[in-house]
């Protein structure tokens, strides 16, 4: 099965490498995309100077708007499955296996890398882990997907969602919108535990001001997602 | 509002239907209304062309990198 990796980089400059050459330690047989998001530092000559493959995007489009173009590589180049993983090095590529299989068993068409099932390493702040709690909630109620972290971007999708998200894919805050697209389409979404790093250098997107109108943001998002999504059955 | 200007009984007859009293009142309640549809025309005319850019600028880099990969191939 043809496996690609999606990394995206936005300002990452001091870990894109070492996550990168993980990466290729890990998981050898994987092929990966590092899409960098119009960095304003030194992240674009990083890439070149290590040889890796890559894709400069001329315009910040948001986690969003990149991850979306490493989908649109992915079906392009058929691939069977597409990874997310981010490129500030929370995300451990010793997991990507455990991720990855089942989707190659072909128990699922979604696999989502939990940080709530074991619960170890980084769980982020209190106050965010309740956000996700919520949204959790939210997602239930409107698409029925049962999940522990909304909001992880480490994921697998197969490659009937890699032509899905190629069409269409949620810009703001895309992950938990993500999730109910996905399971609005009739995607069997599973979970499985991984630990998560602190991001090593770099800023998040999401800034602690901002937390509360990310939530009411994401939650309206997936409100409206519902209504103009009809629900396939079976 | 050319019409209303060129027809003053069409505005009175809507006033009268509104219930507005004051015709200035009912006169810039019109005009708050069309340019809240204006608004809302150009909002969706401004969505319309940021989908448009984001697709252009993701099959731009998609194309690029081809290009590179390609090149790449030649020198070998």
């Amino acid at each position: 099965m043809k496996i690609l990796v999606i990394i995206p980089a936005y300002n990452e400059e001091a870990c894109i490498a070492s996550t990168v050459n993980k990466l290729k330690k890990d998981a050898p047989e994987c092929d990966y995309i590092v899409i960098n998001d119009c960095s304003t530092d030194n992240t674009a000559a990083v890439l070149e100077k290590e040889g890796f493959n890559y894709i400069h995007l001329k315009s910040n489009l948001g986690i969003g708007g990149a991850v979306s173009t490493g989908y649109k590589y992915a079906l392009y180049n058929d691939y069977d499955i597409a990874v997310q993983l981010d490129g500030d090095g929370q995300h451990d590529s010793a997991y990507l296996a455990s991720v990855v299989k089942p989707i190659v068993d072909g128990e699922a068409s979604i696999v989502i890398g939990s940080r709530f099932i074991k619960c170890e390493g980084f769980l982020s702040s209190a106050f965010r882990r309740a956000g996700i709690t919520i949204l959790n909630g939210w997602i239930r109620l409107f698409s029925g997907a049962k999940v522990t972290d909304c909001t992880s971007g480490y994921r697998a999708v197969s490659r009937e969602y890699i032509r899905a998200y190629a069409k269409e894919y949620p810009i703001d805050y895309p992950e938990p919108e993500a999730i109910v697209l996905a399971k609005l389409n009739g995607a069997t979404i599973k979970e499985v535990p991984v630990v998560m790093k602190e991001r090593q250098t770099g800023k998040s997107s999401i800034r602690p001001i901002h937390s509360l109108y990310y939530m009411f943001k994401v939650m309206l998002s997936i409100f409206l997602c519902r209504l103009t999504h009809k629900k396939q059955r079976g | 509002m050319v019409l209303f200007t060129s027809i003053p009984s069409l505005l009175r007859r809507l006033m009268v239907i509104f219930n507005i009293q004051s015709m200035m009142n009912g006169v810039f309640a019109l005009c708050i209304f069309f340019m809240v549809i204006l608004l809302m025309s150009l909002t969706s005319i401004c969505s319309k062309q940021s989908d448009k850019l984001r697709t252009l600028t993701q099959e731009n880099a998609i194309l690029e990198k081809r290009i590179r990969d390609i090149e790449d191939k030649l020198e070998k």
